[in-house]
């Protein structure tokens, strides 16, 4: 009943971050405020937010943080805007999480995980695509 | 301005479409706000508890009476969206930037100033013919800012980077007031204008005298002139800076810093001697003055018929 | 004092909301008094244009994030799980997670004056004024940062709301029976998920480009002011309803029980909620009437705002017809509760005028709106807790408040409340604009300002009477008991206050009025609707 209401919880949660993404993707892509990365780099690095999704639905917890922190530092390297650095302060705490919460919590980060994958595909296909052209 | 607001006193075409639309909306409004009074007060009288008396009868609803109060003020607003889209066509200026305007009016932090095809530029009075439609381009150069002059016309935020437009215009010559209606920081309480509709002959007459020289000043004047370029005050005071009001003309103005105060030699010297203090947060630097300097620039100032 | 510093329970939680919203109330309040002192007579010099511009940016933004949101949530916390007959919220970490989140945040924005500048940009903070060049101080980015914190918390206790509601209810209590204050808190917290996050978009935006040089809102480079306004109409429209929403649910449950007449007609009554849920989305622009954005998109605006005064409207026929016929009973809470009905129709008229968009071409940005948003901030919402206060007070102390001061506190905050602000009305049609720290001494203007500040002054003195009151019944009010109203909802069902476990055993429920059901076997509601 717990990991229902918790489950049900996350998916509330991930309403709001849906909006949230949303908006700030419409702002930077009217704006043109996009962060250079080159396609092959930008290519390199969504491999690996697909690859923790998958490692996340297998429950390999630790395999998710070690793409997830891979990742982080790929970003890091590779661009610099107010919303990668939004981005990717969310799979931060995403990190974070994976690594303290107890096993009964895992099924509603793996919503999170997800979710958070999808927003990464929404910002490199809206976003970077219209740059790198 | 009449006592009891603008609905009474507009002065144009624009303002009594909106007066009107307001009389309406008014009449609604006090008549709905009868009918809920007077049902709470009937109801806190007629249906007050009695001794003794059990619970009374227990009614869930009517789903008629739900319709009819669904249906009737659906009625209302209808009507409303009516009268008001009818009233928006009738008072908007077309947003055209194709069109050449009568005149550009431009916000800044904290005055407004005017500028006439002619090339003349009036800052804190601004002047138009009486009883004829002047297009006006409202702008701004930092912050947002709103031009309203309430008994003549609607109002308009005047967005930076984003130009647009309103008629204005006066049904008769006279002298109505306006203000900043969009806080816009420190002094935005400060940001006053008027707006003075003249005969058309008045207003030729007016527009030619602003692009004439003032007359060369004379004896301390002189001195103060020069000490103008000198202390660097035409850097921000001239027609085309936007860091500063122009000081066109200024000893014929009324009021100083947008409505702040009277044009006195007292209030003027302050500006020279303590700008924050004549205008408390605007962006005018202190500039040290010996007392004959002072009295040199105020001598000039004043020269500025 | 550690157990409320780490209460998990529900109710503890509640009352933490509640105390800390009073602390900021009486912030906000003095951040008021100072303005209406500077504004009682033309050209006074008791404070500084800045200061004032940080006085009335620090009181909007005090009254709305750190008293009405937090005061209502509170009343939520306590008081749902207590009206669903459950014994605790769905996820009672995250409740108080979401409290303390919502404190910090309100800590941070008061810490701004320490640091020498208060945010000073309005509210609303539009740009560019809000962008580093206009708002040089650090005002805004504590502004910025504390209203993220506090979105967290909202959105964290809003969560909590929706997974109580959904999984706790008692056996029997479909959705459809639940009380409409468990039903106007449960879609404000829908409300809440779709609203923030614009909020929290539009601060990280302004936030960018005042500390990372990003260029949202910045003209000069290829930005847009206007992008700030749409994002943050986009939450700040929703928002209102946000805070009157749950009001509306509380005068559902009192004018009944003091009506003794159930809520006429419950399903248009939950029904209307929703539709002004949704149509708050739609008409967020008619808070920028005054910018050129083109006839037909005002003109859909104009449309939508005038639309949601139908379901709004309704409410208060509904109100009026659960009074009628029933046997009234003038409680205090009662009293607050009628007062709201006139109060808010005023606010809600003044608000259908500037629907009227040539109307709000004049008297937008003037006291004519400070006038309307109060009529519905303070005469609907404050109005609405000041009546919920006299009626869940003996619940959650189980003690009685005094009538006595409770009709003193009621007639002297309705006659200032409405000397403060109905003549706002006037000021604002004669031309009077909104944020300004002075004003010439034009007719009308010094004397209807004077009596503005004149009845706020009486309505503080009122609302200390009523703090008084609360005080002293909480040392010396009668016990209450279980149910001092005779009311229907389960919350009286449970012991005053309750006990740490609500409900020792968790009731059946057939009908929206389980103990009307239980005190009246032989007309239960269940057999009439």
């Amino acid at each position: 009943m717990t990991q229902k209401r918790a489950q049900l919880g996350m998916a509330l949660f991930l309403i709001p971050e849906a909006v949230f993404f949303f908006l700030l993707i419409l702002a930077f892509s009217y704006f043109a405020a996009i962060p250079y990365l080159s396609s092959r780099n930008g290519w390199l690095l969504t491999v690996l937010p697909l690859a923790s999704s998958l490692s996340m639905w297998r429950g390999w917890r630790w395999m998710t943080i070690a793409l997830g922190a891979v990742f982080l530092i790929g970003l890091l390297g590779t661009s610099s805007s107010p919303l990668t650095a939004i981005y990717g302060l969310h799979i931060l705490a995403g990190l974070i999480a994976l690594a303290i919460v107890p096993a009964s919590a895992l099924r509603a980060l793996a919503l999170y995980w997800y979710f958070f994958t999808a927003v990464w595909l929404a910002i490199f296909l809206i976003v970077y695509s219209g740059g790198a052209a | 301005m009449s006592a009891v607001g603008f609905p009474f006193s507009p002065h144009s075409p624009q303002t009594e479409a909106i007066a009107a639309v307001f009389s309406i909306v008014l009449a609604i409004a006090a008549a709905i706000f009868l009918v809920v009074a007077s049902g709470v007060a009937y109801c806190s009288v007629r249906f007050r508890a009695r001794e003794g008396a059990g619970e009374p009868r227990q009614l869930f609803g009517s789903r008629g009476i739900e319709v009819l109060w669904t249906v009737v003020p659906l009625m209302i607003v209808a009507g409303l969206f009516v009268i008001t889209v009818r009233a928006m066509v009738l008072i908007d200026a077309p947003q055209d930037s194709s069109r050449t305007p009568d005149l550009i009016i431009t916000g800044h932090q904290w005055w407004w100033d005017a500028r006439y095809p002619s090339g003349a530029v009036a800052t804190g009075d601004i002047h138009i013919p009486a009883g004829r439609r002047q297009l006006v381009r409202i702008e701004s150069t930092d912050v947002i800012h709103d031009f309203w002059v309430p008994e003549l016309a609607r109002k308009m935020d005047a967005v930076p980077g984003r130009p647009s437009y309103i008629w204005l215009e006066a049904d008769a010559p006279g002298t109505y007031s306006g203000t900043c209606s969009e806080f816009c920081g420190a002094q935005h309480a400060w940001m006053r204008f008027r707006v003075v509709a003249e005969p058309e002959a008045t207003f030729s007459a007016w527009l030619r005298r602003q692009l004439e020289e003032s007359p060369e000043p004379t004896g301390a004047a002189v001195e103060g002139g020069r000490l103008f370029r000198a202390k660097k005050c035409v850097d921000c005071h001239s027609a085309v800076s936007v860091k500063g009001p122009s000081l066109a003309h200024l000893a014929s103005r009324e009021f100083l810093g947008s409505g702040i105060a009277r044009n006195t030699p007292g209030n003027l010297a302050l500006w020279l001697t303590d700008p924050q203090a004549a205008k408390p947060g605007n962006h005018m630097p202190l500039t040290p003055l010996s007392a004959t300097e002072r009295d040199a620039l105020l001598a000039f100032l004043e020269s500025l018929q | 004092m550690k157990a409320w510093l780490c209460a998990i329970d529900h109710k503890r939680v509640g009352i933490l909301y509640i105390l800390s919203a009073l602390l900021f109330f009486l912030a906000g309040g003095m951040e008021a008094m100072v303005m209406r002192a500077q504004l009682a007579a033309p050209n006074l010099k008791l404070i500084t244009p800045e200061i004032y511009n940080q006085m009335f940016t620090m009181h909007g933004t005090t009254m709305i994030f750190l008293v009405a949101m937090p005061v209502l949530t509170g009343f939520g916390v306590y008081l749902v799980p207590l009206m669903i007959g459950a014994n605790e919220m769905a996820l009672p970490r995250l409740g108080a997670l979401s409290f303390w989140l919502q404190l910090f945040g309100g800590v941070l924005l008061y810490i701004s004056f320490a640091s020498g500048s208060a945010p000073a940009a309005g509210w609303f903070s539009y740009a560019p004024l809000s962008e580093k060049a206009f708002s040089t101080g650090a005002g805004v980015d504590y502004w910025a940062l504390a209203l993220l914190l506090i979105t967290g918390g909202v959105v964290g206790s809003a969560i909590n709301l929706i997974v109580t509601v959904l999984t706790e209810r008692a056996p029997g209590m479909t959705m459809r029976l639940v009380p409409l204050f468990v039903w106007s808190t449960f879609i404000t917290s829908v409300m809440i998920l779709f609203a923030l996050p614009a909020l929290a978009a539009a601060l990280v935006m302004l936030l960018s480009d005042r500390l990372l040089h990003a260029r949202f809102f910045d003209p000069a480079q290829g930005g847009s002011p206007l992008l700030w306004q749409h994002y943050f109409w986009i939450f700040g429209h929703p928002e209102v309803y946000i805070v009157v929403l749950p009001a509306f649910g509380m005068i559902s449950e009192i004018i009944p029980v003091f009506s003794r007449k159930p809520v006429f007609g419950y399903p248009f009554m939950a029904t209307s909620t929703v539709a002004i849920a949704f149509l708050s989305y739609g008409v967020w622009a008619h808070h920028m009437f005054a910018v050129a954005l083109g006839r037909n998109f005002l003109a859909v605006f104009a449309a939508a705002s005038m639309l949601i005064a139908v379901p709004t409207g309704m409410k208060i026929f509904s109100w009026i017809a659960t009074m009628w016929g029933g046997a009234i009973r003038f409680s205090t809470a009662m009293m607050f509760a009628v007062a709201f009905l006139l109060e808010f129709t005023i606010g809600g008229l003044s608000g259908v005028a500037f629907a009227a968009v040539p109307v709000d071409w004049q008297l937008t940005d003037t006291y004519f709106v400070v006038a309307h948003i109060h009529y519905v901030l303070f005469g609907g919402t404050v109005f609405a807790l000041l009546a919920a206060t006299h009626y869940w007070f003996p619940k959650m102390s189980g003690r009685l408040m005094d009538d006595k001061l409770g009709r003193s506190s009621f007639w002297l905050i309705v006659l200032g409340f409405n000397a403060a602000v109905f003549v706002q009305h006037f000021l604002g049609l004669m031309g009077m604009t909104r944020r300004v720290y002075t004003y010439p001494n034009l007719p009308w203007f010094g004397p209807l300002n004077l009596i503005s500040t004149v009845g706020a002054a009486i309505l503080v003195f009122g609302i200390f009477i009523f703090l008084c009151n609360v005080g002293m019944s909480l040392l010396f009010g009668a016990p209450a008991g279980d149910d001092p109203w005779n009311a229907w909802t389960l919350e009286w069902a449970a012991a005053s206050p309750p006990l740490q476990e609500n409900f020792a055993e968790i009731p059946e429920v057939r009908s929206r009025r389980p103990l009307w059901d239980r005190k009246h076997p032989e007309a239960p509601d269940w057999m009439s609707v």
